[in-house]
This record gives C-alpha cells, sequence and structure tokens, in this order.
C-alpha cells in the first residue's frame, strides 16, 4: 500500500517512500531504461554488417583461371576495382596486393609501360610480382590480403583492410604465400 | 466621401477575426507596445525595450544577428537544392554539375549556399572573438558561452558534411582525411571510423550519412542551441554592452 503524501503513520523505509517518489523513481527509472535500449539499439544499427567492394570476400575465379590469366598476359597483375586489390603473380603462387599505397594512403595503379607499381602521389615505386617497395618514399611493401581457396576451387579474397598480411621487411617471404601453383 | 472607408476600417478592426491575430490597440501607449511585442511570436526574443547601447553597432558588429541570417540563408537555399540533388554515388556528382548547368537559378543558388556556408564560418568565428575581447563570456553569461562553442562546433560539423556531398575528388579525398582522423582515436578508433563513415573507406554509406546528418541531424541540434543561445541572452540581462 503506497502511502499519500502526508501519511506519517508508519515508520521505517516503507514509511518513507511516499505515493510521489514512488511515482518520481519510476518515471525517471523507464525513461533512463528507455533511453538505454535506444542507445543500445542504435549504435549496432549504425555499423554496417552487409558490406560491399572493401570489406568483402570477394570470389575471383578459380585458381587456374588466374594463372591462365597470368600466362597469357605475362604476369600483368589481375585489377580488382571494387575489392581494391591487385592479384599478382608471386614466385610460386598467387597474392592480393592491397593496393593502398603504405606511403600516404594513395591508390597504387599499375603501370603497365614501367612494369610496376608506380604510386602517383610521391612516386613509390613496388614490384610486379612481389609487390616489395623498389623505390619512393614507402616505407614497406604493399600489404596483402589472406586469399582461401573454397571446396570448389574458386579462390576467395578477404578484403578487410583490419586484417592483412603486413609485411615490414622489404623483401619477399615466401612464408606469406597462402595459394600455391 | 471618405466614410465608407473609414467604416470598412472600423468594422474590420472590431471584427472577430482581427481581434483575434491582434490582441492589442494600435501601440500608441506603454501598454499596447509591450503587447505588441509580447504577442508577437516572431518579436517576443527581443526584449520590449532596447537599451541605447545595443543599437550601437561598433561593439557587437552584430555578428551573430548575421551568422544567424546566413544560417537562415543556408536553410533555405539547403532546401531548394534538395530538390534536384541525390545522396548517391551514381548521381551526386552529376546532380551538382546539372545544379550548375542545366537547373534554372541552380548555380544562383548553389553559390549562394556554398559562399554563405564559408561565411557562417567567418562570422561565427568573428563573433567569439568579439565575445572573448568584449569580456562578454563572464558570469551570468558563462553558461551562453558554453552553448555558444557547441554552436561552433555543431557549425564545423555542417561545414565538414556538407563538404563531401559534391562527390569529388576535392571532397572525397578531403574526407578520407576525415576517416583516417577518426582511425586515430585511441584505442576503438578503426571500430569508430567504421560505425561512423559505414565502411572500411569512403563509399555510398558514408555519403548517405553524411547526407542525413547535413540536412536533418545537424541542423535540427543547432536550431535547438541556437534557441537556447537567443533565450539565454535575454535571461542574462540582454545583449551586453560597454560596462
Amino acid at each position: 500500500m503506497i502511502r499519500p503524501h502526508t501519511d506519517t503513520t508508519v515508520a521505517g523505509l516503507i514509511g518513507r517512500i511516499k505515493r510521489r517518489q514512488l511515482l518520481r523513481v519510476g518515471f525517471l527509472g523507464a525513461t533512463l531504461l528507455a533511453l538505454t535500449e535506444l542507445t543500445a539499439i542504435v549504435v549496432p544499427f549504425f555499423r554496417v554488417n552487409k558490406i560491399l567492394g572493401l570489406g568483402a570476400k570477394i570470389a575471383v575465379g578459380s585458381k587456374q583461371s588466374v594463372f591462365d590469366q597470368f600466362k597469357a598476359s605475362n604476369d600483368t597483375p589481375i585489377l580488382n576495382v571494387e575489392g581494391k586489390f591487385f592479384l599478382i603473380h608471386a614466385p610460386g603462387g598467387v597474392v592480393a596486393a592491397y593496393r593502398k599505397c603504405t606511403h600516404l594512403g594513395c591508390t597504387v595503379p599499375w603501370n603497365a609501360g614501367e612494369d610496376q607499381f608506380h604510386c602517383p602521389c610521391h612516386g613509390s615505386l613496388y614490384d610486379k610480382h612481389t609487390a616489395v617497395v623498389k623505390g619512393g618514399p614507402a616505407p614497406k611493401p604493399l600489404q596483402l590480403f589472406h586469399i582461401v581457396a573454397d571446396p570448389s576451387g574458386a579462390l576467395i579474397v578477404d578484403t578487410n583492410p583490419l586484417n592483412v598480411i603486413d609485411r615490414q621487411a622489404n623483401i619477399w617471404n615466401p612464408k606469406d604465400l597462402e595459394i600455391t601453383e | 466621401m471618405l466614410e465608407i472607408p473609414a467604416q470598412i476600417w472600423q468594422k474590420t478592426k472590431t471584427s472577430y477575426i482581427w481581434r483575434s491575430l491582434f490582441r492589442h490597440g494600435y501601440p500608441d501607449s506603454r501598454k499596447n507596445q509591450s503587447l505588441a511585442v509580447f504577442t508577437n511570436v516572431f518579436l517576443h526574443l527581443h526584449p520590449v525595450k532596447v537599451r541605447r547601447h545595443a543599437l550601437a553597432i561598433p561593439y557587437t558588429w552584430c555578428m551573430g544577428g548575421l551568422t544567424f541570417f546566413l544560417f537562415l540563408v543556408l536553410t533555405l537555399t539547403g532546401t531548394l537544392l534538395m530538390f534536384y540533388y541525390r545522396p548517391t554515388t551514381e548521381w551526386a556528382y552529376s546532380d551538382i554539375k546539372d545544379l550548375e548547368t542545366v537547373v534554372v537559378f541552380g548555380q544562383l543558388l548553389r553559390n549562394m549556399h556554398r559562399w554563405a556556408a564559408h561565411g557562417m564560418v567567418i562570422t561565427v568565428f568573428l563573433h567569439m572573438i568579439r565575445v572573448f575581447y568584449t569580456g562578454s563570456y563572464k558570469p551570468p553569461r558563462e553558461f551562453n558561452w558554453v552553448v555558444g562553442t557547441l554552436l561552433f562546433f555543431f557549425t564545423i560539423l555542417l561545414s565538414y558534411t556538407g563538404y563531401l556531398l559534391p562527390w569529388d575528388q576535392l571532397s572525397f579525398w578531403a574526407v578520407t582525411v576525415g576517416y583516417e582522423i577518426a582511425r586515430a582515436t585511441p584505442a576503438i578508433g578503426d571500430e569508430f571510423a567504421f560505425v561512423l563513415f559505414g565502411g572500411f573507406q569512403l563509399g555510398p554509406n558514408a555519403l548517405l550519412r553524411f547526407y542525413v546528418l547535413h540536412v536533418v541531424g545537424l541542423p535540427l541540434t543547432v536550431g535547438f542551441l541556437i534557441a537556447i543561445h537567443f533565450w539565454r541572452i535575454r535571461k542574462d540581462g540582454g545583449i551586453t554592452g560597454p560596462l
């Protein structure tokens, strides 16, 4: 039984909580609960989980077709625009190089005339087969995306830029190879 | 001869509609002058009486008023631009181009929006300088100084979100720099930037998010803060003046 404000007949905690206070606390609690729920909904709501392009897992065809393309084109790197990477013919296999310059983040294009990657911003040069630095201000080789072969034999490139093979040393390391010929 | 219009005027002034619109007599008495201000939604923000020093333009430069004027210009021109602009990567750039070259008066409105936006940042800044150098941030106006700095912050955010919308090389790379700055947030940087921009790089999600923030979220917030800002001026003793 909740007593009105003027009732002072009961002692103790029960006696101290009056109708008005209970309503006030109840209303405040309900408001806080609603705000908490709203916050808990809004933050995950803004977190995109259907990612297109960079960040998605991108199928690039079968291993055989990739190597056939390399063979037919004298190992020209295969550009994937939406995934922002090049498939390059590494020694003994294939790697997917994230085409973000390790210097200041420009999008690195393939330069067919020079037969190497040539960043237009500050002139960093990367090797055709390993994407290690051949010149310019870049501090380390291009980062590599992880590649897996699914059961049907198709290659899937995981373009999540937060989960890359981040090579610090400027040399080709065969251990970075995930798909071999 | 003049009796007929005089009678019509008299009838109009005593009619039910007139008296429900204007609930005071001609403002030639002190009471009616006060009522004329009190009962008008647009005038009630203003004090009933203006102090002489408040009319001295050199003291305030009217920078706050100019900022508000530019905010109104931006709201109006921005709303008109919304009729032709689609915030998608397919259309954003070409819609801006169309506004500049095809739409009648489109170039005028877009340029008004653009220059008013630059102007608003400048006037907000000058307004802050004036308030600082005249000491108008001191009590009892210290709360309004805080509201004002919030308004400055939201003005910058409005400017920044609007910058991306043309979706050209300039805006894309400028906001990419912003993405990298967001990533520099301690501990939660990558996640923070991902949630804020809706992806690992600028894309359709970021464009749409910036658009919604630019045309709905931020203007509403700024409008709310402006209401508090103006109300506080009144409550803290009216416009500041020389001591």
